[in-house]
């Protein structure tokens, strides 16, 4: 007969006999100085591949992106090949007067002698010249620029449709004065990052000649426009009387005896446009450049900035297609 | 049926010399099996699935797909960065475009004082004397004690009778010297090695630009050429050493 108790068979037992504090101890010290020493003897792989449920193809190796004098020099010339392309917007969108084409026409003419002397410097360099424009620039900076010219309809998570410019030949003015403004501080830019002083000196050849394009292009458009005010504030020079709308506000008199409601009479202020002037700091600057254009909104216009090249948009020596 | 308190397992159930062998082997492989619990995660790591090399082909067979390549040329190694701070022979030529932008300010002085402009030009006129103080300032800044401070009298008394008379003969003279320093700092630009002088050159040398333009403007320039005319000659430290 069975005798029946609360405890377990003997033979289930991990040992013969019941384990006793030391026993224990013994085995876990067993149990990891083996594992300890399993682990020393195997051999060390390098995971080059890290372990990967499912089917994959292997990645692409990028190629190295270094900054080189080259490189700076190719960037410089995609720029201005976008500025080109800037100035011809302005042509075909803007209206412009035989005055104003001429001077646009000027202005393309004078990035393609800047493109041909950057060639030679790129040349110099050791890299390959550049023969294209910059694509980022044309896809992040002019494309919307022409939507707001042009006018187009609303895509993807846009409420409206973008209207077109009220002022095709203001925007179009706005654009030329915008991208010969860029080219100066993207070269202005690329002093301090080229390795040898000819390199500066050839590029801010090219700065200073499209910073006299700008200044003329500004005194071009509102020839009243030759200092920034707040140069002149600087300066500590008067600066002009200007006349804003005024909002006059008849505010509630307490000792009215009348029982007629306060009125407000607000006179519409016309949307203030970007200005540009000749001489817009003492210093040249290297901030963004802001450029609206296309027709006012809510007290507001489509305003982009304009940065100066870099490593985003730089043209490295491995892009070899334009 | 009667529950009977069973006997425990003692030592007394047992002897000796059929227990301890048996112990021992029973540690052992508890000692054995712990250490493969204990290794599980390490080899489950080398058991998992491996990323594939080469697509299977149609038939099942795997074929080695080649090493992908690269179109990169050779990578070109980036230039050591130059110095951060001007140099001592920066410093020299730092110290000359100071004496040119005190002299061109002091020149601006002679123009202002003459009262040769009015309203809006004088305003232009006053603000560019201010630029080109602060930009002798701004060498004050980056070169302490070696600035020199002062105006170079040379530039300053072979220019000083063009800064008086009509407003248009002023602005054309100053746009002429305007250039000149353009054409100076571009020259001083091919020479300078620390990267903060070189910095603050450029951003002075892109304004100056703007000044002659300008005042080629005011000066009358009607044609486009004329009003970006550059045709400065940059002026030799050595012809304008500092005293």
């Amino acid at each position: 007969m069975t005798i029946m108790n609360n405890q377990t068979s003997p033979d289930t037992f991990i040992s013969a006999e019941p384990l006793s504090r030391r026993g224990l101890l013994r085995v876990g010290g067993l149990t990891i100085g083996m594992a300890t020493l399993v682990a020393a003897c195997a051999t060390e792989a390098k995971e080059v591949k890290p372990a990967r449920v499912g089917d994959v193809p292997p990645p692409s190796q990028l190629p190295d992106a270094v900054v080189t004098d080259g490189v700076l020099f190719r960037t410089a010339a995609s720029v201005h090949y976008s500025i080109i392309d800037a100035h011809n917007i302005s042509k075909e969108l803007g209206n412009l007067s035989p005055e104003q084409t001429a001077i646009v026409d000027a202005y393309i003419a004078a990035n393609e002698a800047a493109i041909r002397d950057l060639a030679k410097s790129t040349t110099e360099a050791g890299s390959k010249p550049w023969t294209c424009a910059n694509p980022r620039f044309d896809r992040v900076l002019l494309a919307p620029i022409r939507d707001h010219i042009t006018g187009r309809p609303k895509t993807g998570s846009e409420e409206t449709d973008v209207a077109p410019s009220d002022d095709p030949n203001r925007d179009a003015l706005a654009l030329a004065h915008a991208m010969e403004t860029v080219a100066a501080e993207m070269h202005q830019s690329l002093v301090p990052q080229l390795s040898l002083p000819k390199y500066r000196t050839a590029v801010m050849q090219q700065a200073q000649a499209a910073a006299r394009r700008a200044a003329a292009l500004a005194l071009a458009i509102n020839p009243a426009n030759i200092v920034n005010p707040l140069s002149l504030a600087n300066a500590n020079v008067s600066t002009p009387t200007t006349v804003e709308a005024t909002t006059t506000t008849a505010a509630q008199d307490i000792a009215q005896t009348t029982d007629a409601p306060a009125t407000t009479v607000a006179t519409a202020a016309p949307f203030d446009f970007q200005q540009y002037y000749a001489l817009p700091s003492q210093f040249g600057s290297l901030n963004a450049v802001q450029l609206g254009v296309g027709v006012p909104s809510g007290g507001a216009q489509f305003t982009i900035n304009l940065e100066t090249p870099s490593l985003n948009s730089f043209v490295y020596d491995y892009q070899t297609e334009c | 049926m009667d529950i009977k308190q069973a006997a425990l397992p003692t030592a007394a159930a047992h002897t000796a010399g059929e227990s301890a062998p048996m112990a021992r082997r029973r540690v052992l492989a508890a000692g054995v099996s712990g250490a493969a619990l204990s290794l599980l995660p390490w080899l489950s790591d080398r058991a998992g699935a491996q990323a594939r090399t080469a697509p299977p082909t149609s038939g099942g067979e795997t074929v080695i797909a080649p090493t992908p390549t690269t179109t990169a040329p050779p990578t070109a190694t980036p230039p050591p960065p130059p110095p951060k701070r001007p140099t001592a022979p920066d410093i020299e030529l730092l110290a000359v475009a100071q004496t040119i932008e005190l002299a061109i300010r002091d020149l601006y002085d002679v123009a202002l004082a003459a009262k040769s402009f009015e309203g809006e030009t004088a305003e232009a006129i006053t603000a560019i004397r201010e630029a080109h103080e602060a930009y002798a300032q701004s060498i004050s800044g980056l070169i302490g004690a070696n600035a020199p401070g002062i105006r170079s009298d040379k530039l300053y008394n072979a220019q000083r009778s063009n800064f008086s008379g009509s407003a248009a003969a002023v602005a054309q003279a100053a746009a002429d010297l305007e250039n000149v320093a353009v054409a100076t700092h571009l020259d001083i630009l091919g020479s300078l090695i620390g990267v903060d002088a070189t910095g603050l050159i450029a951003s002075i040398l892109v304004v100056e630009a703007r000044h002659a333009t300008v005042l080629n403007i005011i000066a009358g320039a009607s044609t486009l050429s004329n009003q970006l005319a550059s045709d400065g000659v940059a002026l030799s430290p050595a012809d304008y050493p500092v005293k």
